[in-house]
């Protein structure tokens, strides 16, 4: 089984040398990069065995990115940001690379995580790769964020919302996908990080081998960082058979004639 | 799996031979057309892709529920049915809010996203059509891979399902659902036993019509349903919305950090 899995891999390579030989006569044939798949970085500490410190996978993922963040340095913020991040770190109990405390995590009051912060939980995520859009699918609290590949523009008067508005487009080997509109009520990552409506985040999606793709993030927002910062994320393919599940946020606290 | 993926990696390919073409002819992105209009995947089934909103307006009798008639309850059922609908004459009427699962932030569950002016998109790849709901974004992962409903699979709100191609009809079959939702808006109830068939077919290029058939010996005395129909909506999007957002409040934890 698995020599026919190489081959289909295989043979996925071969689509793509002939692929220019196939659009000869249309100009600049654009040759996509093969993303699509489920990633995630909960399996390979199931795989290592064994219990780990905090989180699943410890606090660091690969590339050594702290799981719940995007970088080791610390981004330099405003000073009403500085303090706001502070209290979130305030108290924290599995040391420095702890996600921030409960009490003032939105996610807690089953405020959606938003689109940047699924990155920094332990939950797989799917992409799928469409030709005029490519399709996010978050096990965490099942949501999808759609990124137009079509050609289209950040729309004037674009409401504010958990997931934003992105489009992309391929740039080589990389997806390049560029949001907007996100709503300022959540957290940047689970270490605590704030951001304001006004972020603008570039995300750079690049395969660096058939199980790791590579997720290169700008983070832009003027009104909480005193200059834009970068990070970054690994993920791991899935194994086969790792399926994304259903969760819904909070679900444990439905209870009929009690609205949240 | 092991199918679904092999699936995906032949569809990829299959994607990029046929993007060149696409975009030379600015034909719309889901492929060749039929005589009849419907466009057709390159396995060469009608493509449902698309974004779909229900014909008719809330009012109508048939907006809100399956079919004209009350569905055949069995009594305990019906006790619900009824209490969901008390004091309510007009038969196209919801179920009460103050009974209704979906206004205490339950999810909605797999088939009422048909009976509310919300837009469904669908999205159909090698091995896994996607049913995407605007309302609470919910997602709907139907297997194409040839894959049954697996033994022990837990309660779900959105279920199991796996589809089938009949010809030109999509044949979904759905079960391990959690059975605190309404099939309906009206209020239809259902238990853990409940078993759905629906068949999709792409009429033509604007419509899409989907039989629901409702199986459940433990709630319903037979098998009920109906026919919903939906307009093609090339030009929408689907927006972010979550259920309950608007009672969202900070200072009010709800859950403990699990992870």
């Amino acid at each position: 089984m698995r020599e026919r899995f190489y081959g289909l891999i295989v043979a996925t390579g071969a689509w793509l040398a002939l692929l220019p030989a196939i659009a000869a006569q249309t100009a600049r044939p654009q040759v996509i990069p093969n993303l699509s798949g489920v990633w995630d970085n909960t399996h390979i500490d199931v795989r290592k065995g064994g219990p780990s410190e905090g989180p699943p996978g410890g606090f660091f993922g690969p590339g050594d990115i702290p799981l719940f963040g995007f970088t080791k340095e610390e981004p330099a913020m405003w000073p009403a940001a500085a303090e706001k991040y502070k209290r979130a770190r305030t108290g924290v109990v599995r040391g420095p690379w702890d996600r921030g405390i409960g009490e003032l995590d939105p996610a807690n009051s089953c405020f959606p995580h938003g689109a940047i912060r699924l990155y920094t939980i332990p939950r797989p995520w799917e992409l799928r790769q469409l030709p005029e859009m490519a399709l996010f699918l978050y096990e965490a609290d099942h949501w999808v964020r759609r990124a137009y590949l079509d050609g289209r523009g950040h729309p004037e008067g674009y409401p504010i919302t958990w997931m934003g508005h992105s489009i992309g487009k391929y740039t080589g080997d990389t997806l390049v996908v560029d949001t907007v509109g996100m709503s300022e009520k959540t957290w940047l990552d689970t270490m605590g990080h704030p951001h304001s409506d006004a972020l603008h985040v570039v995300e750079r999606f690049r395969r660096l081998d058939r199980d790791t793709l590579q997720i290169d993030l700008t983070f832009d927002d003027p009104q909480t960082y005193t200059k834009p910062w970068i990070g970054k994320k690994i993920f791991k393919l899935a194994p086969r058979g790792f399926d994304i599940l259903e969760e819904v946020l909070c679900e444990e606290w439905l209870e009929m004639g009690k609205k949240r | 799996m092991r199918l679904r993926f092999a699936g995906l990696v032949l569809a990829v390919g299959a994607v990029l031979v046929v993007s060149p073409g696409m975009r030379a002819q600015t034909a719309p992105p889901s492929g060749a057309a039929s005589a009849k209009g419907v466009p057709r995947t390159p396995d060469g089934k009608p493509d449902l892709s698309g974004i779909w909103y229900a014909r008719g307006r809330p009012g109508d009798l048939g907006y809100r529920r399956f079919m004209a008639d009350d569905p055949p309850l069995q009594p305990e059922a019906l006790k619900l049915f009824q209490y969901n609908r008390e004091g309510v004459t007009d038969p196209s009427e919801s179920g009460l809010d103050e009974r209704d699962p979906s206004n205490f932030c339950y999810p909605v569950g797999a088939t009422r996203i048909y009976t509310i002016p919300r837009p469904v998109e669908i999205r159909q790849l090698p091995g896994l059509t996607l049913l995407l709901s605007e309302w609470d974004h919910t997602v709907r992962r139907i297997y194409t891979d040839g894959r049954e409903h697996p033994d022990g699979f837990p309660l779900v709100w959105e279920g199991h399902s796996i589809g089938k191609w009949d010809g030109d009809t999509f044949v979904v079959d759905t079960t391990s659902l959690r059975p605190e939702t309404w099939v309906d808006a009206i209020g239809t109830p259902h238990s853990d036993a409940l078993h759905i068939v629906e068949r999709f077919r792409r009429v033509d290029r604007d419509t899409l019509e989907i039989d629901v058939l409702f199986e459940d010996p433990k709630a319903y005395t037979k098998p009920w349903g109906g026919k919903k129909v939906f307009e093609w909506k090339p030009d929408w999007e689907i927006l972010g919305h979550a259920n309950c957002e608007d009672h969202l409040q900070m200072g009010k934890p709800r859950a403990s950090s699990p992870y």
